[in-house]
């Protein structure tokens, strides 16, 4: 008798942990266009070190003088879209209560690189080493950390863009 | 589907139509067709976990019922039954209605048990012995704390001999799934419902008016209310560096008024939906900020968790055998005063603890429920000395002396609760002393309270309204509120109602820039 | 029993009356604040008899001129355009604008072909709202709305609006039953300058590829135009800012080709047109100002006459009487906003 209960007891645990399991939610991660980091990504230019939605104002101050600065009114946000371009890149800023903010960074020659060593003209394999693997025979990867998707864009294997988009809600 | 959704008043609609459109005698056919495309559309992977739990307790119910029946008839047809035979007969019957019950119990709270607390021992286990064990993330369906309870409270009512169990698989089936008070409870008992659940109702206007105007209760103390103080409470929750001091009992105090506008605001929905097809549930709360003392606060506040803590667990452990044991120990050990205390003490203990992890899985909880369980055991303790106090001081026989009380229990339930919004139980206890430094104070009250997407405006609407609950509260005493507005002439009846409607329109916190989440999202 | 049903219903009408009022008063009136959101609904007032029908985003509404059409050339034209209007926005609105009238000639900006997808609710409303309730409405609706939208808060915008009880103004009070008249058949003036400078290059996509969606509701357009035996002209209004890529360009040249539509690309036709960035333009180059929009108006007039065939009815004695009217608004809104211009250095207003 006491067999028959401990079997029955043995039966209804197998169930109830079986009908658990039937529900589990999906645990696996997405494998990424590339891999994921969960460090921010950031481009430095001298003393300066922006990163995605930081205030622009210091770093303004820190880069110095711009070759030149465009502003568009907003579409996505009130306030002004603006664009500084310094030597070798641009930087874009959005305005949110009041305050300009990074929203991205976007290399425009060779004379400047990531602090991974990623410039315009380098090999897709270097962009392998220094962010992780991509899909292979991809025209661009993407990276994304907390506030920053990087984006690098590649013609025959070889580097022709490389942008931090800063991740935002619409 | 949440209560809050224009799909489930949409959903409403239709089956209210057809409630009473339909003849009478398919009206609890159409409320569980009803309750199980309800729990379809808010819970659809999960339709299964209910689907066993109302079958197997559904089943396991028959099956005692036959054993019963089964004793009932011999013992009928055997005229010249001996004692012993008798009891030998009664004593197997009973044991197996035991061994069902048990298999009954094992399976449904070994199901909510796997799929709540799984993650949290793994989660425990690895903090005590520095392990990895990765989560498993088991699937928790909507509502199976709720009627998982309610259904293991039927099985042991029938296994007791309280009631007959329902014989009628779709009839239990609807006192399970009953789409009302799946999401918040209460936790209906059987006999108390199947009366009202199963019965034909006719269209009684004043009833169903009176229904609808409970649910706008609700959908003003949840829409206005709590959902407005949502932004406020996860912002300094989820921020304790940067919010500490007196943000922290800002923190108690939102929280406690968000806890007590959400839970009972949804209960106001339930009772008054279910009021609507004629359907009476039980109260769950009772102006429990009325309440002098803990023990008061406890018998006014989620009651009918109470009673099924009491009547399922304190009772059965206090007159256990093991329990008189321990009492017969205690009392040859500690002496008569202190021994009989033992048992009673060691069953409260339990009781919280299992209060605890019924109400999460998280160490939160369970320091929440026996925190609980200490202010209860003192103030038991304290009885003679607060005796004495009464008959000495004529104040504390004053109304003034009952607002203190009131004012007092407020606070000591409100700090034990903020327990409930802290990542964990160090972060508590590190954040609530800091309410005594000088930490945030002048930041609050110079512009730091609008930080977290609400205005001016937003705070003066929650005062507004605790003032509201505060007046309905004290009407309440005297004669439901529903009843007294029934009373009214017209004008000023419509007129509250109306009002209400448009402050749940206009001042309500939903649509398009209320997501707390977005907020949440966007402070980074 | 009867009486019962009879206060009922009058309870039911009267909150029923009083949550419209509510209504009124809770959406925004687009007077004084977010005045391109009163484009979508200023139509009707003047619909019938517009031989033209421009159909897009900012850089319609902000680059015609319908009375310097009239003036030069007799054409009638109307604008229904509206802040980042989506092509399939585009499309609902040429079939809303069918219900009232079919034009000769139909003039769709291919920069809304950027994007695919819904993309911001609050433009969403500035279209969408409006509209005049139809099935036409409805198809906008559902197809525009993003995730976070319902078809309900459209059809009771007091779902939506409920919040701006917090930021009620005069403008509420004043406008509740009453709008301002703020744009010239569509066409929203301004005659500030802002020259362009040095526009920075354009940032390189991933990819370049046009999204089906777009691509399915200019079919649509262009099925709807055939049917009707309307023409329709694509063009690219000449902005320098967004980036209008070429690789899109190239897709859009590559569809004209396809179903023998005629597309322009004002953006190379700038030492045509005479437009001169410098002083042509009241943002830098993104949308042209009141001088800008008169040239562009000035060249796309020959265009419509010429090779489209549209008519010059300046004879029409009562189209002139409406005409006149408008032009009189026009030179009004001018003169107030160079007004301004002199005595504050700004144009902070329409009128």
């Amino acid at each position: 008798m006491r067999k028959k209960i401990s079997a029955v007891i043995a039966l209804v645990l197998v169930l109830a942990i079986t009908l658990c399991a039937c529900g589990s939610g999906s645990n696996s991660v997405t494998p990424n266009n590339s891999g994921s980091n969960t460090k921010d990504f950031v481009f430095k230019s001298g003393s300066a070190t922006i990163a995605m939605k930081a205030e622009a104002e210091p770093l303004l101050k820190a880069l110095g003088a711009y070759k030149n600065s465009y502003e568009a009114p907003s579409c996505a946000f009130d306030g002004m879209d603006k664009i500084y371009s310094y030597g070798g890149f641009d930087l874009m800023t959005y305005t949110q209560n009041g305050k300009d903010l990074v929203s991205g960074v976007v290399l425009r020659d060779d004379t400047v690189e990531t602090p991974e060593g990623i410039a315009i003209g380098s090999s897709a394999d270097a962009v392998k080493k220094a962010y992780g693997e991509f899909e292979k025979d991809a025209t661009s990867a993407t990276y994304k950390s907390e506030n920053c998707k990087l984006l690098i864009i590649f013609e025959n294997g070889v580097v022709t863009s490389v942008q931090y988009i800063a991740l935002v809600e619409k | 589907m949440s209560f809050v959704s224009l799909g489930f008043l949409l959903f409403l609609l239709i089956l209210f139509v057809l409630y009473y459109a339909l003849p009478r005698r398919f009206q609890w056919v159409l409320l569980l067709a009803g309750s199980l495309v309800f729990y379809a559309f808010a819970s659809p992977k999960y339709l299964i976990y209910i689907a066993v739990t109302a079958l197997s307790t559904w089943f396991a119910g028959k099956l005692i019922h036959d054993a019963y029946a089964a004793r009932d008839a011999y013992i009928k047809d055997t005229p010249d039954i001996t004692k012993e035979d008798k009891k030998a007969c009664k004593e197997q019957a009973k044991k197996k209605g035991r061994r069902i019950l048990v298999c009954c119990l094992i399976l449904n709270l070994g199901i909510l048990a796997v799929c709540k607390y799984t993650d949290f021992a793994i989660g425990t286990i690895n903090s005590l012995f520095g392990t990895d064990i990765a989560f498993l993330r088991f699937a928790l369906p909507m509502g199976i704390s709720f009627y998982t309870f309610q259904s293991m409270g039927y099985i042991i009512d029938v296994s007791r001999g309280k009631y007959q169990a329902e014989l009628n698989p779709a009839k239990f089936a609807l006192f399970v799934t009953f789409f009302p008070q799946l999401v918040q409870g209460p936790i209906s008992r059987f006999d108390q419902l199947s009366q009202t659940l199963y019965s034909e109702h006719e269209f009684e206007a004043q009833k169903i008016t009176q229904g609808a105007w409970r649910a706008m209760w609700g959908f003003f103390k949840k829409m206005v209310v709590a959902d407005r103080l949502v932004p406020v409470v996860t912002g300094i929750a989820c921020n304790p560096d940067k919010y500490a001091g007196g943000y922290v009992l800002a923190l108690v105090f939102f929280y406690t008024i968000q806890l007590y506008a959400d839970f009972t605001g949804g209960i106001d929905i339930t009772i008054g939906v279910a009021k609507m097809f004629g359907v009476d549930l039980a109260e769950n709360f009772d102006r429990p900020f009325f309440s002098k003392n803990i023990t008061e606060f406890w018998r006014r506040w989620h009651i009918t968790m109470g009673t099924w803590f009491k009547d399922y667990i304190f009772y059965p452990v206090s007159v256990s055998k093991w329990m008189l044991k321990v009492s017969k120990w205690s009392r040859a050990k500690l002496g008569p005063q202190l021994g009989k205390r033992v048992p009673v003490y060691l069953s409260t203990i339990l009781v919280w603890l299992a209060t605890g992890i019924w109400h999460g899985a998280s160490w939160n909880f369970v320091v929440w429920g026996l925190l609980n369980c200490l202010v209860i055991i003192i103030s038991q303790e304290l009885e003679p000395l607060y005796a004495k106090f009464h008959e000495k001081c004529a104040f504390s026989n004053t109304k003034g002396w009952d607002v203190f009380q009131m004012f007092r229990t407020f606070w000591l339930m409100a700090f034990l609760r903020v327990l409930d919004v802290y990542r964990n139980v160090p972060l508590t206890f590190r954040m609530v002393p800091t309410i005594f430094s000088s930490k945030g104070w002048s930041e609050m009250f110079s512009g730091g309270m609008l930080k977290f997407g609400l205005e001016e405006r937003d705070y003066i609407i929650v005062a507004v309204a605790i003032v509201i609950f505060l007046i309905v509260g004290i009407l309440q005493g005297k004669k439901p509120v529903a009843e007294q507005l029934a009373e009214k002439p017209l004008v000023p009846r419509y007129l509250i109602v109306w009002v209400l409607i448009i402050v749940i329109l206009v001042f309500g916190a939903y649509g398009i820039g209320f997501d707390a989440t977005q907020f949440i999202y966007n402070q980074f | 029993m009867k009486k019962r049903i009879v206060k009922i219903v009058i309870c039911v009408v009267l909150l029923a009356a009083t949550l419209f009022l509510l209504q009124k008063l809770l959406v925004p009136k687009y007077a004084t604040t977010n005045e391109e959101g009163i484009l979508s609904s200023e139509y009707y007032a003047n619909a019938g008899n517009n031989d033209v029908l421009f159909i897009g985003d900012c850089e319609v509404y902000t680059n015609f001129s319908p009375v310097k059409l009239w003036r030069d050339y007799g054409i009638t034209s109307y604008i229904r355009g509206t802040p980042q209007q989506l092509t399939w926005q585009s499309y609902y609105l040429l079939e809303d604008t069918l219900r009232y009238e079919t034009p000769k000639v139909v003039v769709f900006n291919v920069l809304a072909m950027k994007y695919a997808e819904p993309q911001n609710e609050a433009y969403n409303r500035l279209t969408l709202d409006g509209m005049k309730w139809s099935r036409t409405k409805l198809d906008a609706v559902k197809a525009s709305m993003t995730d976070e939208e319902t078809v309900a808060s459209y059809i009771f915008p007091l779902l939506r609006f409920h919040s701006r009880w917090n930021e009620l103004s005069s403008e509420d009070i004043n406008y509740l039953f009453r709008t301002e008249k703020l744009s010239h058949n569509g066409y929203l003036m301004r005659v500030d300058a802002k020259p362009a400078g040095q526009v920075p290059d354009p940032v390189p996509l991933p990819d370049y590829t046009i999204g089906h969606k777009c691509w399915e509701y200019l079919d649509k357009i262009r099925e709807t135009c055939e049917q009707k035996g309307i023409k329709l002209v694509l063009i690219k209004a000449p902005s320098l800012y967004p980036a209008w890529y070429d690789q899109w360009d190239k897709q859009v040249v590559e569809y004209a080709a396809k179903y023998g539509l005629e597309y322009i690309n004002f953006y190379t036709l700038a030492d045509e047109t005479g437009i001169d960035y410098n002083t042509d333009t009241y943002d830098a180059g993104l949308h042209l100002n009141l001088s800008g929009a008169e040239k562009l108006s000035a060249w796309f007039g020959k265009y419509l006459k010429e090779k489209c065939g549209v008519e010059d009815r300046r004879s029409d004695a009562a189209l002139a009487a409406e005409w006149a009217e408008r032009e009189e608004f026009y030179e009004f809104m001018k003169e107030a906003q160079y007004k301004q211009l002199r005595e504050e250095g700004a144009v902070t207003r329409y009128k």
